[in-house]
């Protein structure tokens, strides 16, 4: 680059006070001497008396007061909140924005223990008659109950209906695991030895004597 | 201690202590150059520019009173403002529309083109006002009328308030050597654009 052309570009900067040394001095000796310089800084000296004027013209406090109103309508977020103003709507609204709730908490506290204790002790009173059940010995669950058998899978209901027949047995529960059924007969021994000739019969057998019922 | 003589750090502190005069003094200290540097940008731009640059003003100021400590001083406060008001410029004209961005690229080379009749018809009528404010009025309007807004906006800048080549550049987000040339050419289109507003003033008048 030229160099009168390289201080040209730095005139603005001179002119600003931004131009310090030896470039400082050449600009100014140019300025002093180059009608062509004047005329360049004359056109900077007019933009800046410009601007001044434009800037004169202005009120300093234009718009303050819109900034105001702003400022009035959203203030800074570290300022304190703003009391939230009744709402008005739907009814969930106006139950959400009750503010008393914190004035009965203790009193709902009080109210929820309370309904917990008296919760727990019908409980501890009420008899657990599910437990009971679900942990009762297979006797017991049973207790008329003193044979055990499992009919052929090719069996008819006739069949099984003749074989209990002939053994003065009936059901009293079944199908259980391993679909065997529990029978109650008047002679558990006579009983067995007729399930066990019958065909419908795969298996047969005597069941362990229960507690005594109660 | 009046608030007028307190520097921008000092103001900005006591704005964020929840001093509200301190915004009022920083306002009339700084709003007016705002204005004047919105107004320049927004000019050509199809918008109403005197009423965008008292929006982005007010802006600009608001923006201060809710986060005042914004300003870390890692710059000067007339660099740092100044960005803050350009930014909020740039956005408003992008909001209104595109007409900017088809202006922004500009070639900085291209010299503008001749004024036009047209223009020199709304001048105003030199016999109502003496030499030196015909002359400054020439330069305000020759100004408005560069075709190019970055170089009006650089020789703004660089009027307002003593920037540096290198200031104005970080402003502007463009290089310095660009700038440069943006003010070099700015004031070569703007030194014509006068002659040819005196030829036509003197030949009316004359």
């Amino acid at each position: 680059m030229d160099e009168r052309q390289r201080l040209l570009e730095r005139l603005p900067d001179y002119l600003n006070g931004h131009v310090a040394g030896e470039d400082a001095r050449r600009i100014a000796a140019l300025l002093d001497s180059d009608a062509a310089w004047q005329a360049q800084a004359a056109v900077l000296a007019d933009v800046r008396a410009a601007v001044g004027a434009q800037m004169a013209a202005m009120d300093s406090e234009a718009g303050l007061d819109a900034l105001h109103r702003r400022i009035a309508a959203a203030p800074r977020r570290s300022s304190a909140p703003r009391p939230t103003p009744a709402p008005h709507g739907a009814w969930w609204r106006r139950i959400l924005a009750i503010r008393l709730m914190p004035a009965f908490a203790p009193a709902a506290m009080a109210a929820l223990a309370g309904i917990c204790v008296v919760q727990g002790w019908m409980l501890h009173r009420a008899p657990d008659t599910g437990v009971a059940w679900r942990e009762a010995p297979f006797s017991v669950a049973a207790p008329a109950a003193n044979l055990q058998v499992r009919f052929a899978a090719g069996a008819s209901l006739a069949d099984v209906e003749d074989a209990l027949f002939r053994a003065h047995a009936r059901i009293v529960a079944g199908p259980q695991g391993g679909q065997r059924y529990l029978l109650q007969a008047d002679d558990p021994v006579g009983a067995l030895a007729q399930l066990r000739a019958s065909a419908a019969v795969v298996e047969a057998g005597a069941l362990a004597a229960g507690p005594p019922p109660p | 201690m009046s608030k007028q003589n307190l520097g921008p750090g000092e103001l900005l502190a006591a704005m964020a202590g929840g001093d509200q005069r301190a915004l009022d003094a920083l306002y009339r200290e700084w709003s007016r150059k705002v204005r004047v540097f919105a107004h320049a940008r927004l000019l050509r731009c199809g918008l109403d520019a005197d009423a965008i640059a008292g929006e982005v003003t007010v802006d600009v100021f608001h923006d201060l009173w809710l986060d005042p400590l914004r300003y870390d001083g890692r710059v000067e406060f007339a660099s740092w403002l100044l960005t803050l008001a350009r930014n909020k410029t740039v956005d408003q004209i992008r909001r209104h529309g595109k007409r900017q961005a088809v202006e922004e690229t500009y070639d900085e080379d291209v010299e503008p083109a001749q004024a036009t009749d047209t223009d020199a018809d709304t001048a105003p009528d030199p016999l109502a006002l003496q030499e030196h404010a015909q002359r400054r009025s020439a330069v305000q309007r020759c100004l408005q009328r560069l075709r190019n807004p970055l170089q009006r906006e650089s020789l703004t800048l660089w009027a307002l308030e003593d920037l540096s080549v290198l200031d104005i550049a970080r402003i502007q987000g463009a290089p310095e050597g660009t700038v440069k040339t943006r003010l070099f050419h700015g004031r070569l289109n703007l030194r014509q654009c006068m002659e040819r507003w005196f030829d036509q003033e003197g030949g009316r008048h004359g």
